[in-house]
């Protein structure tokens, strides 16, 4: 579990006051195996509440506990924390290190001092996870921006953790790759029970999972599932976030009589299934 | 026309083990006072034409005109390109440098030893064009601003060297969705109100497809097809095949097509995709009816 209790942090050095916090009395409860996904606009403080969890940053008041354990804790406790909280950045490029793929996923568990043979087996298993195989000795600066996002997933659960954080891991990859990626931290949380934190700024990415959080300026707005945060859609513009379009598409054609649509549409698939019965 | 590329090829590190082909007989025109996108997946070429537009490197093969005059002619001043095209790159913050909004949006005209008077009405009407105003922001510290502000700084800073054509380098990466609909108005009236020419270069439809009259579509060094928004979207299954994603408003039309089989998928935005499913549904009703009938 993690547990966000009171947390308000800012980036300026105290009596500097041009700085707004960027996270304010933030108290949020995360239970291992949730999929939640976090949206926001630019500096709402997504990517710090992330920092955050990971024990990157510490708070200036209140606390984080990962699992019990507080994020400000020092030796064996810190790391116990950070093999068990992994974190993707939205450039994969910030945290590849190693010269191969193989090296690169192996980065980690050799760090924890682990024994070769299981070394191994992470790397083998966390490269399978991700069919990242074929890539093992292939140079990091050889691959696309795809599957170096890939990569950088495979390091880190290579360190077998509880939680993964992802913040904006698809900004730079698109289309079915983007799509992939998704797919294949879905098939972790179900396969795994790996608890997924999806920090976003594209509306349709959020749709599958089980939570979703909006943040604006330093604090959590709502905290509900996508179906009940995407009927808000005002309050979200408000906020300079929006619903999906097809959500929009499905209040529109609502409005034109096609009651046997959902009230909030989340994907194509439910307009389909609404459209076919009116049919 | 502004730019002529004809049959052009690139190669990066030639003559070295690392010597990769980026660019392989491509041939684009870039026309004056239009917005012209360029779409691709990595690796495509699309960076290797911006560092040509912004004259930072020249085809190792084939031609390009500027304005009509090849820049491999002896008496071609790189120069001429240099002054012409401005260029916002990817993370545009990235090439904020100095202290204050001022002196960062008043960096190119000094340099090009702007009279002090011109040089603060230039960076006065840039940083108005971009929507942030002088006496707000010309003193404040750029390291405080926001993601979206330090994007308007950058593109201000473009405008104060008076280019023919900004170059956008992925300028919508990493921005929310207000964010990002603020910043696609913003180059539509830079367009309309500066007399500019557009290059837009993207990984994905979604910001050219309201944007661009015309879309280049690029695959590994080659031109894969090139139309207006409307004929690029013809092609949905070779996009899909580049890894392309369609524009959220046509991949719900195609969603849709196993409901209304006579749907059109070419839709540009929600009001046409609306306006289609509505005729669908009608025509699809009314079908029922008389077969029921």
């Amino acid at each position: 579990m993690l547990e966000v209790q009171n947390v308000t942090f800012n980036y300026s050095a105290e009596g500097e006051q041009d700085v707004p916090p960027a996270l304010r009395d933030i108290t949020l409860t995360i239970n291992e195996g949730e999929t939640i996904a976090i949206i926001g606009q630019n500096g709402s403080g997504k990517s710090t509440l992330a920092k955050m969890l990971a024990a990157i940053l510490k708070p200036n008041s209140g606390t984080v506990h990962v699992d019990g354990i507080p994020t400000t804790a020092r030796g064996e406790d810190i790391w116990t924390i950070r093999q068990r909280v992994g974190i993707v950045f939205q450039n994969p490029d910030d945290q590849l290190v190693a010269n191969t793929v193989i090296d690169d996923i192996a980065f980690g568990p050799e760090n924890l001092g682990l024994p070769r043979h299981e070394i191994e087996e992470r790397v083998q298993e966390a490269m399978a996870l991700l069919d990242l195989e074929a890539y093992a000795p292939i140079a990091i600066n050889e691959l696309s921006i795809g599957q170096k996002q890939r990569v950088a997933i495979a390091g880190v659960l290579a360190m077998r953790p509880r939680y993964l954080l992802l913040d904006e891991p698809t900004t730079m990859i698109s289309g079915q790759t983007a799509r992939n990626l998704l797919e294949t931290v879905f098939r972790l949380s179900r396969e795994r029970g790996i608890t997924v934190i999806h920090i976003t700024h594209f509306m349709h990415e959020v749709t599958d999972f089980q939570r979703l959080i909006v943040m604006d300026a330093g604090r959590v707005i709502m905290d509900d599932t996508p179906v009940n945060i995407f009927a808000r859609v005002s309050e979200l513009q408000a906020v300079g976030l929006d619903v999906p379009m097809v959500t929009h598409l499905g209040q529109r054609l609502r409005a034109r009589g096609c009651n046997s649509l959902p009230e909030v549409v989340l994907t194509a698939e439910q307009l389909k299934g609404g459209l076919a019965h009116a049919l | 026309m502004l730019f002529e590329l004809k049959n052009v090829s690139h190669i990066y590190m030639r003559g070295t083990p690392f010597a990769t082909e980026s660019l392989r007989g491509l041939s684009l025109s870039i026309p004056q006072g239009q917005t012209t996108a360029l779409v691709g997946p990595t690796k495509a070429g699309k960076s290797t034409v911006v560092d040509m537009l912004a004259g930072l490197i020249k085809p190792a093969s084939g031609t390009l005109l500027f304005e009509g005059d090849d820049v491999f002619a002896p008496s071609f001043d790189i120069e001429r390109i240099r002054s012409s095209v401005g260029v916002v790159f990817q993370s545009p913050e990235a090439q904020i440098f100095e202290e204050t909004v001022g002196k960062d949006v008043s960096f190119g005209p000094r340099r090009k030893k702007v009279p002090l008077a011109e040089s603060r009405r230039l960076v006065k009407e840039s940083l108005e064009a971009v929507g942030l105003d002088y006496e707000d922001f010309r003193s404040r510290y750029t390291y405080a601003l926001s993601g979206g502000q330090k994007r308007r700084v950058a593109i201000a800073g473009v405008l104060a060297l008076q280019p023919k054509v900004i170059v956008f380098d992925e300028p919508s990466a990493g921005l929310d969705p207000r964010g990002r609909r603020e910043l696609l108005e913003l180059i539509t009236r830079l367009k309309q109100q500066q007399n500019l020419s557009i290059v837009y270069v993207s990984s994905g439809l979604d910001d050219v497809i309201s944007l661009a009259d015309t879309i280049y579509v690029l695959d590994r060094g080659r031109l894969a097809f090139h139309g207006t928004p409307r004929e690029i979207l013809a092609h949905a299954d070779e996009l899909a095949a580049l890894d392309i994603a369609l524009p959220e408003a046509a991949q719900i039309a195609v969603t849709l097509r196993e409901t209304l089989p006579n749907i059109r998928t070419d839709v540009l935005n929600l009001d046409e995709l609306e306006t289609e499913i509505v005729r669908n549904v009608t025509i699809e009703a009314q079908s029922t009816i008389d077969k029921a009938g």
